[in-house]
């Protein structure tokens, strides 16, 4: 999806003002298949760009979550505590968390939707 | 997608032969992250241990009090599912790949580990969950993903003699009124591969080594070391028990000669972050604070709340409560009089 930063371990982040909403992309939810848990930080909670802020798990498998930027988690999607499937209907969509960002110069280490267009081929 | 087998298969030196899950777990975390791209299979066996899901809840999934009771180790590993029991008359396995999607790959795995038990003499079948059942019913491995962005982990256990009714203690947890989020594990019937095949459990695990792998890598002790230093994540007290989700839980009780009591306890997973006290009790000390000191940080368990009573006594700052009405009261247990 164009406009979107997006990190090598599959999480994008939608900037909008001095937030960045994240969530995992339309590419991670396939490859994990029918999620049935997303195990989310508080509101409050620091992130940091690269590190682990939670997990999701699917029938199948489960998967860390990893932040592509830093900052302090302001809100979380809490729609997915009790349907976590939305991930699965539309990812970009149903975003997990909601960062206050620290420092926007993270997001140049980040792909633009052609380059993880071209990293999951 | 071709097939993960025959795999590399991963020769860890044999004095690590007799360590706690998360060494094994973390080894296979140190093969993803170190070795190049391939698919690496290695077998563990374990002393008595329950292996909960990566977002399970602790006490409602495994009995706490029984396990530590019975010696039993109780760790978490980071695939999701439910828990699972081994001890020593079982075989863990462990499959390390490539990046690639779920699906596909857990059905190569389950299908080649079910066609290698069938050339032994087990007549085994994948089923639809992530399992390898025998075939009439009866489940014999149970199997878990981990899935990193270019690497996947798949894991099993594989019962051929393990201590059913252990089992069945340890994965039920006697605190079950509590209401939290995480993941519940399925409950199966299970079967033991000692009952089909005619030899141990040791030349199982060796015969399927031959049989799924053709050819083999060894790691040293430097590999050990960080091994070791992964291994280190997994005894985090808030990794093991602090997981998942807070949850609210408020006990209460009418207590003669005492008053009303109602305690409302704050979980992070299963350990108690906060206690807050309301009632129409006397005190005779600072109640809230001799049960915050008491009861906070410990698991809440049936054994460990009636320690933290004896240890800190925080019915002394309640007039005319007795440790034993007290802890009635925070198992939920009617009182009896």
């Amino acid at each position: 999806m164009e406009g979107l930063y997006y990190s090598e371990s599959h999480e994008y982040v939608r900037v909008e003002g001095e937030f960045g909403y994240v969530g995992i992309t339309d590419y991670a939810q396939e490859q994990l298949g029918n999620v049935v848990y997303v195990d989310m930080p508080e509101e409050g909670d620091e992130v940091e760009a690269g590190s682990e802020f939670g997990a999701v798990e699917s029938v199948k498998a489960a998967s860390d979550l990893l932040s592509p930027v830093s900052g302090e988690v302001v809100e979380v999607n809490a729609a997915l505590e009790d349907e976590p499937e939305l991930i699965n209907q539309d990812a970009f969509a149903n975003w997990i968390i909601k960062v206050k960002l620290a420092d926007t110069a993270e997001l140049d280490a980040l792909m633009d939707a052609a380059a993880y267009r071209e990293a999951t081929k | 997608m071709a097939s993960h087998f025959p795999a590399c298969y991963v020769q860890l030196p044999p004095e690590t032969e007799h360590r706690r899950a998360p060494f094994y777990l973390a080894a296979e975390e140190y093969i993803a992250e170190v070795l190049p791209t391939d698919n690496y299979l290695f077998s563990w066996q374990l002393n008595p241990t329950v292996v909960m899901g990566r977002n399970q809840v602790a006490h409602q999934e495994v009995n706490l009090d029984f396990c530590r009771a019975e010696g039993i180790d109780v760790v978490r590993r980071k695939s999701g599912g439910g828990a699972i029991f081994a001890d020593w008359r079982n075989i863990m396995w462990s499959l390390v790949t490539g990046a690639g999607a779920v699906e596909p790959l857990f059905a190569d795995y389950a299908e080649n580990v079910a066609s290698a038990l069938c050339q032994l003499g087990a007549e085994v079948e994948v089923s639809g969950r992530n399992d390898i059942v025998l075939k009439g019913g009866g489940k014999i491995c149970g199997n878990a993903f981990y899935h990193l962005p270019n690497r996947n982990i798949v894991h099993g256990t594989m019962l051929y003699d393990t201590d059913p009714r252990r089992m069945e203690l340890a994965l039920h947890p006697d605190v079950s009124k509590l209401q939290s989020k995480g993941v519940k594990s399925v409950r199966s019937r299970v079967a033991l591969l000692k009952d089909f095949l005619p030899f141990g459990v040791e030349e199982l695990r060796s015969r399927l080594r031959t049989l799924l792998c053709d050819r083999t890598i060894e790691l040293d002790v430097e590999a050990v070391k960080n091994i070791e230093a992964i291994e280190q994540g997994y005894y985090d007290p808030i990794y093991l028990f602090g997981q998942n989700d807070r949850s609210d839980l408020s006990r209460e009780a009418r207590i003669e000669d005492c008053g009303s009591l109602a305690l409302h306890f704050s979980l992070r997973g299963t350990l108690v972050e906060e206690i807050r006290l309301t009632g129409d009790f006397f005190e005779t000390g600072h109640a809230q604070e001799a049960f915050s000191a008491a009861f906070r940080g410990i698991a809440f368990t049936p054994q460990e709340l009636q320690k933290a009573i004896e240890a800190h006594h925080p019915e002394r700052a309640i007039r005319n409560l007795s440790p034993e009405d007290l802890l009635a009261c925070v198992l939920g247990e009617d009182l009896k009089r």
